[in-house]
Order: C-alpha cells, then structure tokens, then sequence
C-alpha cells in the first residue's frame, strides 16, 4: 500500500476538520436535518408552497432544529417547522424531533413528521401531542459511522407497529448490512445509503418521499 | 496489501483520530470490531437418546451428532477487514457529514432562487441542558470530494 495515499489522507482530514464534527452528535445531527431538506424537495416536487413558521408564530429568517426529543409546544427556543402547501388541500407541517403519541397511546420520538396543520396548531394550542394517527408520514433517521447495530431495525418494526406501518420511514447513511436484510423482510419503506454522494439511492428516496405528498393532493 | 501493512496503516489512522479530537470515532469503531464478524457454520445437532437405560435401569443420557444446521457464529475481524472497516467509518464521520452540511442551504431555501436560511441545531438533555450550534459550511467541495475518494480507495486496496 502506498505511503502517499495515507499521507494525503492525514493531510486533508486536517484541512477539512471543523470542530463541531469533533462530537459523535455531529453526524446524527446533521443527518437529520438533511432528510428534513430532502423532504421539503419531494414536498417541492409536487408542487408545494413551503415557507416557515417558529412555533411562537414569526420566522425571523433562523431556522432553530431540534435534533432531540421535544414537545412540539416547546417554546424552549424558537424552534421552526415548515409550512407545506399544496394546491387545494388544506396545509401541512414538518416537523423535526417532536413526540407523537402512538396507537397504543405510549409517545416516541419521530426524527421528521409531517402533519396536518390543524394538528400542530391545536397541540401548541394545548400544550398536548400530535398523533401519530394523523400524521402523514414519519421518517427515522440513523446515522452511523459503522454498519447499525441490528437492534437500529429491531426497534424500528416496533416502532412502525405503533405509528402505523404505512406512513413510516426508516433512513441510514450506512449501505444495506444486516439491518437492510431484517428491514427487507418487515419493512415497506426503509432507504439505504443517503449521504449526498449516493446520487442514486439519494434521488430514489425523495422519489418515494413524493408519494405520500402525491396521494395527499387527491380529496 | 499483506497483514501487517493493514495493522500498521490502522494503527496511524486511530493515532490520528486521536490528534483531529475524532477519539468517539474510534471508539465506536473498536466497538464494533470486538462484537467480530458474522459468520454462518454449519454445525451437527447433538440428538439424546432418551430410552437408554444404564445397569441400575436409571434413564442414560447419551448424546451423538445428528444432522448438520446452519448456524451464526462470529470470528475476529481480519487486519484488513478492520483496516476497511475503519477507512469507511472515517468517510461516513468527516466528508460525508461535511457534505450534507453543504447540501442543506441549498435543500432548505423556500423557493428558488431566494437566500438560504441560517441553521441552528439544538439538542437537549433529558436534565434539561441545552447545546446549540449553528451549521457550518465552510470545507471546500473539491477537498471533501478527494478525501471521500481516497477513503475508498483505501478500503478497497485493503479488501484485496
């Protein structure tokens, strides 16, 4: 093996380091906020209007994610959704690591959720939970630097029991492994590979994203 | 590439991680390296005959190989192997991530055309602290593209 190629490696890692990546957070963080754009594309691609909204009301042109289970009422910070319009319909919200309540009545994280307006409106109102029942899609996100541990897939069959098994998304970075082989057999929608280089598997998964959105647009 | 050249090359990277404050990266990496490599074997079940009788006529347990099972076990990772494995754990924590964050600008922005919004990433504890960090963006695509490269060529050099 070349010498030259570990040098170049160890030369350019140092050029490129940014201390916020110097957290094991860093990856998932950023992951999750980056499925959340890639929603508002396949949101985009059927046509939606997006804008945002704080959950006090205003958008001052910050948008503040959480990136940690929270309550979609929290007025911690001002934490920001997106307003998705599409023609005709009545408008939706997404969401970044809010609880939603499941069938069973038990409330788990949902890393992105897309809901009706009415919805969210009336969950800041109250300080209550969204339904899961309501909700348009969800998507879990996990972002890893080795392949997932198989429990990743194990908790999310569970999860997606509680959320219903439809509307439910699962999206890694890491290639297929064993999970994918677990999520093949379970799972209806679950996407591998999602980092900006994998154009393909990048471009299918908001193909798939657009679906739910397509569906929504007929009354 | 032989075995040791795969161990020493290893050993540099984890030295390095430790340098560039990526310590968590290699942490994870050792972790999944000692749960080892998956592996099915196929394994004779062991059968007990249950009528057997002993010269006191108490039942006399007696076990012998029956047919073959597939089974999955696990053996340790190869040098190579975890010189792979660490190659890819390094792209998926520094250019992949640096690339997603250059992305989200351009994925976030309300319409064409109009000015990307800042982002604030906020994560809190269950004791109630609150970290906040604003998106970076500031590595070159050039050099992220090249390093993402060289990673791959790397863990493909050590699959050989």
């Amino acid at each position: 093996m070349s010498q030259a190629l570990i040098a170049e490696i160890q030369q350019l890692l140092g050029q490129v380091m940014i201390p916020s990546l110097t957290s094991a957070a860093a990856g998932d963080d950023i992951f999750e906020v980056y499925v959340f754009g890639l929603l508002l594309e396949a949101a985009r691609r059927e046509g939606a209007n997006l804008q945002y909204e704080n959950v006090s009301g205003g958008f001052s042109g910050t948008c503040t994610f959480r990136t940690s289970p929270g309550r979609i009422w929290s007025q911690t910070r001002p934490y920001t959704h997106a307003i998705i319009v599409l023609p005709n319909r009545p408008p939706l919200e997404a969401h970044l690591g809010i609880m939603l309540q499941g069938v069973s009545g038990v409330l788990h994280e949902a890393d992105v959720a897309v809901l009706p307006r009415s919805e969210g409106a009336a969950c800041r109102i109250n300080n209550v939970e969204p339904r899961a029942s309501s909700a348009l899609l969800t998507i879990e996100c996990k972002y890893y630097a080795t392949p997932l541990p198989l429990g990743m897939g194990r908790s999310f069959i569970g999860l997606r029991a509680d959320f219903g098994r439809r509307k439910v998304f699962f999206a890694m970075n890491q290639p297929p492994g064993t999970v994918g082989t677990l999520l093949k057999k379970h799972v209806e929608h679950w996407e591998h590979s999602i980092v900006p280089a994998s154009v393909m598997d990048v471009g299918r998964f908001i193909g798939n994203l657009q679906t739910p959105f397509k569906d929504f647009k007929i009354p | 590439m032989t075995d040791h050249e795969a161990a020493l090359a290893f050993e540099q990277f984890s030295a390095l991680l430790d340098r560039e404050h990526l310590n968590w990266l290699r942490t994870q990496v050792e972790a999944h390296l000692r749960l080892g490599k998956p592996e099915q074997r196929e394994v004779a079940v062991l059968e007990e005959d249950v009528d057997r009788r002993d010269l006191f006529g108490l039942p006399a347990r007696r076990r012998h190989p029956g047919p073959k099972a597939s089974f999955l076990g696990t053996i340790e990772y190869t040098p190579k192997e975890r010189l792979q494995i660490l190659a890819m754990a390094i792209a998926h924590a520094v250019p992949h991530v640096l690339e997603m964050a250059n992305a989200i600008p351009e994925l976030l922005h309300p319409r064409q055309g109009e000015p990307a919004a800042r982002v604030i990433v906020v994560r809190e504890s269950e004791t109630g602290e609150v970290e906040e960090k604003t998106l970076q963006t500031a590595a070159s695509a050039e050099k992220l593209a090249r390093l993402r490269e060289l990673l791959g060529r790397l863990a493909s050099e050590a699959a050989k």
